[in-house]
C-alpha cells in the first residue's frame, strides 16, 4: 500500500468509516496474525493479539502521527501487546510449558511440518526481546530503522540484539540437531 | 577476530545494513578466516530456515470478529422482539411462554459465549426459541453442503420452513472447527438463533456474517431474512469457510433462487 493511499485511507478511519476500517483490517491482518503466531507461539493467543491490536489501532487512529508508516505503528502495538500477553502468561502460568508450535500452521508435509514446528519451538526460547527483533525482521520483514522506530531502541541496539538473537537461534537449532552446519 | 565479531559482519550484510568499513573488514576476514566462511555459511543456513517458514492464514472468524468489536455503537437493524414468532408459532400462550424461554436461552448463550460475542448489546440481537425443526415436515432444504475432513463432519443447510429461511448448521469434531458464514452474496442476514443444541464457543452474528466456532456434536438454526424485503427473487450465493486452528480446510457455496 502507498503513503498516499494509506494516508487516505487513515483519514477515512479517522471519520469512523466502516468500509475503511474493513479495508485496514483485510490488508494488514494477515501480517499482524503471523508476528502475533510467532510471539505467541499459539494460534488462539495469535488471534487475541491481532484483535486487541486492531481495537487498539481503531481506538488510537486520532492519534496516529503521519510520520509513520501506519504498518509500522500497527506493528509496533502489536508487538507491544503480544509481550503484555506474554508478561501476563508468566505471571499466571509460571509452570506451563510454551504452547504446541505446530498449531494453526497450515498443510505441509510431515518434514516441513516438524521443521517449522521445531524452528518455532527454538523461537520460543529465546527471551521476549530477542524474538521480537527476528519477528519483525524475518516475519514481518523491516528494516533496521523500522525495528527501531516499533521497539523504541536506536539502530545500533537493534543491530546488536539481532546479532544475539540470531547467534543464540544459531546455537539452539545446532543444539536441536535442525541446523547441522 | 573473534567468532562473534564475523557474525556481527555477518548479520549486519545479511540485513543490507553494512557499511563500507564494515564490508572492507568482512572481506578480508572470509578471505583470511575458515571460522568466518563456516559461520557465513551458517547465517545464511539460519536465514533460509527462517524465511522458508510458511506464512499462517489468519482464521476466517478473525476479520468479522474484529469488525463487530470494533463497531459496537452500530446500530443494529433488529426486527421487533419476537414478532417473527407470531408467523412460527400458533397460540398466543404458547408464544409467551416461548418468549420467556428466550430470555433464558439467550442469558445462557452469552454466559457459554462470553466475551467472544462482539459485544454485550449484541445479545439482542440473539433472540431465539424452539423455533420448527429442520427436520419438520413444512421443511423444504433449498440447498446443502456437506463438509468432511479428517475428524471433522459439518452439514450446512439452507432451508425454508413456513414461508422463513433458515440456516441449518451441524457439525460432529474431535478438534475446534470455524465455520465462517458470508451472506452479503445472498442479500440475507442472520436475525435470530431459531435452535441452538450443546454450547458453542463462539456465535458471532453481525451483519451478513456469522462466524461458529465448536468442537464435538453441535446444532444451530439461525433465522434469516433478506435486507432488502423488497427486492425481487434472485439467485442468492452463500459462501462458507470451514478452518481449524487457523488453517483453512475448505470452502463452499450454497445457492439458491429465493
Amino acid at each position: 500500500m502507498d503513503k498516499d493511499r494509506e494516508m487516505a485511507m487513515v483519514a477515512d478511519c479517522q471519520n469512523g468509516n466502516k468500509k475503511a476500517m474493513e479495508t485496514l483490517v483485510r490488508e494488514l491482518q494477515k501480517p499482524v496474525y503471523n508476528a502475533a503466531y510467532r510471539m505467541m507461539g499459539s494460534a488462539d493467543e495469535a488471534a487475541d493479539v491481532a484483535q486487541t491490536t486492531f481495537l487498539k489501532v481503531f481506538e488510537n487512529i486520532d492519534r496516529f502521527d503521519p510520520k509513520y508508516r501506519l504498518f509500522s505503528w500497527t506493528y509496533r502495538i502489536a508487538v507491544n501487546t503480544a509481550l503484555d500477553q506474554l508478561k501476563q502468561r508468566k505471571r499466571t502460568k509460571p509452570l506451563e510449558q510454551a504452547p504446541e508450535s505446530t498449531m494453526g500452521l497450515p498443510q505441509e508435509t510431515t518434514a516441513t511440518s516438524q521443521l517449522s514446528a521445531e524452528v518455532q519451538s527454538t523461537l520460543m526460547e529465546l527471551s521476549d526481546d530477542q524474538r521480537s527483533v527476528i519477528v519483525l525482521r524475518y516475519f514481518s520483514d523491516c528494516s533496521y530503522q523500522d525495528i527501531g522506530r516499533i521497539l523504541e531502541l536506536p539502530e545500533k541496539t537493534v543491530k546488536s540484539r539481532l546479532f544475539t538473537a540470531r547467534r543464540q537461534m544459531k546455537r539452539k537449532l545446532q543444539e536441536h540437531g535442525v541446523l547441522s552446519l | 577476530m573473534n567468532d562473534d565479531r564475523a557474525l556481527e559482519l555477518l548479520s549486519a550484510a545479511a540485513d543490507g545494513e553494512l557499511g563500507a568499513d564494515d564490508r572492507a573488514e568482512l572481506d578480508q576476514l572470509l578471505l583470511s578466516s575458515t571460522e568466518a566462511r563456516e559461520s557465513k555459511a551458517e547465517l545464511e543456513a539460519l536465514d533460509s530456515l527462517l524465511k522458508g517458514l510458511p506464512e499462517l492464514e489468519p482464521p476466517a472468524y478473525l476479520h468479522a470478529q474484529i469488525m463487530a468489536r470494533a463497531n459496537p455503537t452500530t446500530p443494529p437493524q433488529r426486527p421487533a422482539k419476537f414478532a417473527w414468532l407470531g408467523a412460527l408459532v400458533p397460540g398466543a400462550g404458547l408464544r409467551y411462554a416461548l418468549a420467556a424461554a428466550t430470555g433464558a436461552l439467550v442469558a445462557a448463550i452469552f454466559i457459554t459465549t462470553g466475551s467472544m460475542l462482539s459485544d454485550p448489546d449484541d445479545v439482542t440481537d440473539l433472540v431465539g426459541t424452539m423455533a420448527p425443526n429442520a427436520a419438520s415436515a413444512n421443511t423444504d432444504v433449498i440447498d446443502s453442503f456437506a463438509f468432511r475432513d479428517a475428524g471433522f463432519e459439518s452439514d450446512v443447510q439452507l432451508e425454508r420452513s413456513n414461508g422463513s429461511l433458515f440456516l441449518n448448521v451441524q457439525m460432529s469434531t474431535a478438534a475446534p472447527l470455524d465455520i465462517s458464514v458470508d451472506m452479503a452474496g445472498a442479500g440475507l442476514k442472520a436475525d435470530a438463533i431459531a435452535q441452538i443444541e450443546s454450547d458453542f464457543d463462539l456465535i458471532s452474528l453481525v451483519d451478513q456474517a456469522l462466524s461458529l466456532r465448536a468442537v464435538g456434536e453441535q446444532r444451530l438454526t439461525i433465522l434469516l431474512r433478506r435486507v432488502d424485503d423488497t427486492a425481487s427473487a434472485e439467485e442468492a450465493k452463500i459462501s462458507l469457510e470451514f478452518s481449524s486452528d487457523g488453517r483453512l480446510l475448505q470452502r463452499g457455496t450454497l445457492t439458491a433462487t429465493l
